[in-house]
């Protein structure tokens, strides 16, 4: 039940057709998980924390640097060498104390990924690295939990929002695509905000079952000409994370 | 000639195009996507692709982006998975 407060605090939201109070409600009994809060995570925590989700876990082994602060817009120069999930977790809750929030300064692994996804009904992804990535869809699928990917390089952003079982997931679109590691990518801020800011619409749109995600789609930013590309994606039956013989076995 | 394109991107476009290039290739799927692929300024595709001739990267190929095509050609034009957050 919503208080007082609350209904005045989401009444613009509130008023939104076909979310009203219910889908205020759901988002309050929601548990989401929020792997990453550098750039992209910084953007979808802000917005989630604002709109009232109920619980949100927060995941994430860094401190704040100097270098992060063109895009990481949940911290300021006086959080320099604080962890971030703690810098994130006292800002985000000045922001909205009707949530909750959980911090857990840990590197995602093999060890602990099911321990820190269990429990979360979306989960959504603000990693800096593309093993994590694909660890997290892994354990996604397998424990049937959606998982909303973005991605950032440079002037270009990708989004896409996996259903375990029903879309391709990140493995059936990218499993034959190089992989190479880079210590530093190139990213101006606004391009993880635009991502972020549409992961959190999808986690919205999942939450309380309003309007249409995208699953199965892969949409695209191109920063250098401004042009957006939404492209339906197919699923691999030989996909070792989702494919048919993985389903059966 | 008609090219098919495999990519992971923008499904399996066919291109018509006359005495196909690499890079008359990827001029067309840029056109058609308004996706900056290939960078005019430096003359090289862009680093969130990956581009194959036969299952070959292209820069392994003498003439590179302007190797010619023949008939039964596999193009591959691949986005590379956005690992920045």
């Amino acid at each position: 039940m919503l208080s007082r407060k609350e209904l005045d605090r989401y009444y613009r939201q509130i008023i939104f057709p076909d979310f009203d109070v219910r889908g205020q409600e759901k988002l309050k009994n929601s548990h989401i998980l929020i792997a990453g809060v550098g750039g992209l995570g910084s953007l979808s925590s802000t917005y989630l924390t604002r709109a009232g989700i109920g619980h949100i876990t927060l995941v994430d082994n860094d401190h704040v640097e100097l270098s992060d602060l063109n895009r990481q817009i949940l911290y300021q120069n006086e959080n320099i060498g604080e962890r971030k999930v703690d810098s994130a977790h006292k800002r985000l809750l000045g922001m909205n104390p009707h949530v909750e929030i959980t911090p857990i300064f840990e590197k995602i692994r093999k060890e602990n990924v099911l321990s820190i996804v269990k429990g979360a009904q979306v989960v959504v992804d603000g990693l800096d690295n593309f093993e994590t990535r694909f660890l997290l869809n892994s354990i996604c699928v397998k424990e049937n939990i959606p998982f909303i990917y973005g991605g950032v390089d440079g002037l270009n952003g990708a989004i896409m929002t996996i259903i375990p079982n029903k879309t391709p997931c990140l493995t059936c679109l990218f499993k034959n695509t190089p992989t190479e590691k880079k210590d530093f990518l190139p990213v101006f801020g606004f391009v993880p905000g635009l991502i972020g800011s549409l992961q959190a619409l999808e986690t919205i749109k999942l939450l309380a079952n309003i309007c249409t995600p995208l699953a199965g789609k892969l949409l695209l930013f191109d920063g250098i000409t401004g042009e957006f590309l939404l492209s339906k994606t197919n699923k691999d039956n030989d996909c070792p994370v989702c494919g048919k013989e993985k389903i059966r076995g | 000639m008609v090219v098919k394109v495999k990519t992971n991107f923008f499904g399996q476009p066919e291109l018509d195009i006359e005495n196909p290039t690499l890079r008359k290739i990827l001029l067309e799927l840029s056109n058609r996507t308004k996706f900056s692929i290939f960078d005019h300024v430096n003359n090289q595709i862009h680093g969130e692709f990956k581009v194959y001739l036969n299952g070959v990267e292209y820069e392994d190929f003498s003439y590179g982006i302007d190797t010619e095509l023949k008939e039964g050609d596999k193009v591959e034009v691949t986005l590379v998975v956005l690992s920045g957050g």
